[in-house]
């Protein structure tokens, strides 16, 4: 038998799952779901920041667009520290693409107006 | 001196004066929301992690894309001034003063004012941990602004003393950014924070958590070259060889503003005494979000907006019908109850929200009223850092009498 702690929301279900594959505890079937994946091939969103010129703020926020595969984390955040963007930018822009993974930003960004 | 005349002020741009605003812009009033930093957000704008808005749409957001969906919404109602860069210095009666760099000194007459400045966080003095006081002690939230706001990296070799959820999210974010945690240090038997973050920035990235352990000493003059940890069941210390010491050791609701102008406050949440409409004890001032209780979830932070600020509407409207006074108050394992006091006539479904005094399983909630005992529900686990909310039943709530709620459980 095995025990997760679900992290699909904060409620934060402990779930079981024994040899036969029954799964108990989840308060809903997100929290099956994510057990699943668990087991198959644990998933996070990835958030990290990325250079910014030229905005009113010096870093930009971006997340992953669909959660990617956990052992990927520290070589994607590598590649994404490596980009650089420039304002404007709206939120939702794609800011890196590669292999599948999007990483796009979090937040808009406007143009510095004092320099 | 510039003069603002309008319905509702609000103080404070973050999640909670967002949403005040919005609800009290869309109801009709004129507000003028009131912000330090030069843009709205809050600390929403440096919690670039997940886990934000799925109570509230469902769907998972980042903080700054919770904190967009606002200000964009905010900036659509043309009820709403908003003054950025602005910091309030004093309050007296009804008449806001603040200065900014655009109009120097100013001040708001406003008919009914909602607190909403969040909190701050504990800080190493709060904890008195003995000496020397070198560079490269943060409070976690410090040290997320620096990485994700300044785009600085405060250190390379990190240990956190606190299990609070920002403790943890940045013990994950300092690994991903390169730099090693050597563990997440807890007095307590169990954690601080949300059992997901356990899970996903502590046990997804192989960091330690400590608990019963503590830190007792600092080495180092000009920059940290350790710490001295304690266990403090074994009564053993040892030594850990770090750069950079982060504090995620609790946060306390910031009432300066409120305590100024007589607001009463609660012990037991560092905030305002406040009514089921989030009022204080100054008819007309209300307060919403972390600078009333600290919340786990933006979305009861939200939430909870909304109902200061329909009750301040209700307020300046004058429709409101004056009743008795019921107090609500925390029996045994209950840390604190939040509102402290309802006002009848009670024209909605009323919901408390209170925390247990530590871990509890098998738990159920106790009502007692007039002599009477109520049993409220039970839930199968009451942790201290996770709010419970109860919708209080409408027998109890007509009986009119003073309420106290408690908690039975089996201890973890």
């Amino acid at each position: 038998m095995k025990i997760f702690t679900c992290i699909v929301c904060p409620v934060g279900c402990k779930i079981k799952i024994d040899e036969n594959g029954n799964i108990e505890g989840a308060r809903c079937d997100r929290g099956i779901n994510f057990v699943k994946r668990e087991l198959l091939s644990p998933q996070r969103t990835l958030t990290t920041t990325v250079k910014i010129e030229n905005g009113i703020v010096k870093v930009l926020p971006v997340k992953s667009l669909i959660p990617i595969p956990k052992e990927n984390l520290r070589n994607i955040v590598k590649e994404v520290s490596k980009i650089s963007v420039k304002a404007p930018i709206r939120i939702g822009d794609t800011v890196y693409e590669r292999e599948g993974i999007k990483i796009i930003a979090t937040r808009s960004v406007e143009e510095r107006k004092d320099v | 001196m510039k003069r603002f005349n309008t319905d509702i002020a609000i103080i404070g741009g973050g999640p909670a004066g967002l949403a005040a605003a919005i609800r009290a812009g869309e109801l009709g009033a004129n507000v003028v929301l009131i912000e330090r930093d030069f843009e709205l957000g809050g600390i929403l704008n440096q919690c670039i992690h997940p886990g934000f808005g799925l109570s509230l749409f469902g769907i998972e957001l980042t903080g700054p894309e919770y904190a967009e969906r606002f200000i964009e919404k905010v900036y659509t109602l043309n009820n709403i001034k908003i003054l950025l860069s602005t910091m309030i210095i004093d309050i007296q009666d009804k008449i806001i003063y603040g200065v900014n760099k655009y109009d120097g000194v100013i001040s708001i007459k406003a008919k009914a004012i909602i607190l909403s400045m969040g909190c701050r966080e504990r800080t190493r003095g709060a904890l008195g941990i003995p000496g020397e006081r070198p560079a490269g002690i943060y409070t976690a939230g410090s040290a997320q602004r620096l990485i994700n706001i300044e785009g600085l990296m405060p250190g390379e070799r990190v240990v956190i003393l606190g299990s609070g959820d920002i403790g943890m999210i940045m013990a994950r974010r300092f690994v991903l950014e390169g730099a090693e945690v050597l563990g997440v240090l807890e007095k307590l038997s169990y954690p601080g924070g949300l059992t997901r973050n356990v899970v996903q920035c502590l046990e997804d990235f192989n960091i330690p958590l400590y608990l019963n352990h503590t830190i007792t000493g600092i080495k180092g003059k000009y920059r940290l070259e350790g710490v001295v940890a304690e266990d403090l069941i074994n009564k053993k210390k040892f030594s850990l060889d770090v750069d950079t010491l982060l504090l995620s050791v609790g946060l306390i609701p910031e009432n300066e503003l409120s305590r100024k102008i007589g607001v009463m406050l609660d012990p037991r949440t560092s905030g305002p005494v406040v009514t089921q409409d989030r009022e204080t004890n100054i008819s007309g001032v209300f307060a919403c979000g972390n600078v009333l209780q600290v919340h786990d979830l933006v979305d009861e932070v939200t939430r909870e907006s909304y109902m200061a600020a329909e009750g301040a509407i209700k307020y300046i409207s004058s429709e409101r019908k004056v009743g008795g006074i019921m107090d609500v108050r925390p029996g045994e394992n209950v840390r604190y109850i939040v509102p402290q006091r309802l006002t009848l006539p009670i024209e909605k479904p009323l919901y408390v929200y209170f925390r247990p005094l530590e871990p509890l399983t098998d738990c159920q909630i106790i009502g007692e009223c007039n002599g009477k005992i109520y049993s409220l529900g039970k839930t199968e686990y009451a942790r201290p850092g996770e709010m419970i909310k109860l919708r209080l039943r409408k027998d109890i709530l007509d009986s009119g009498s003073d309420i106290k709620i408690k908690l039975e459980g089996e201890k973890v």
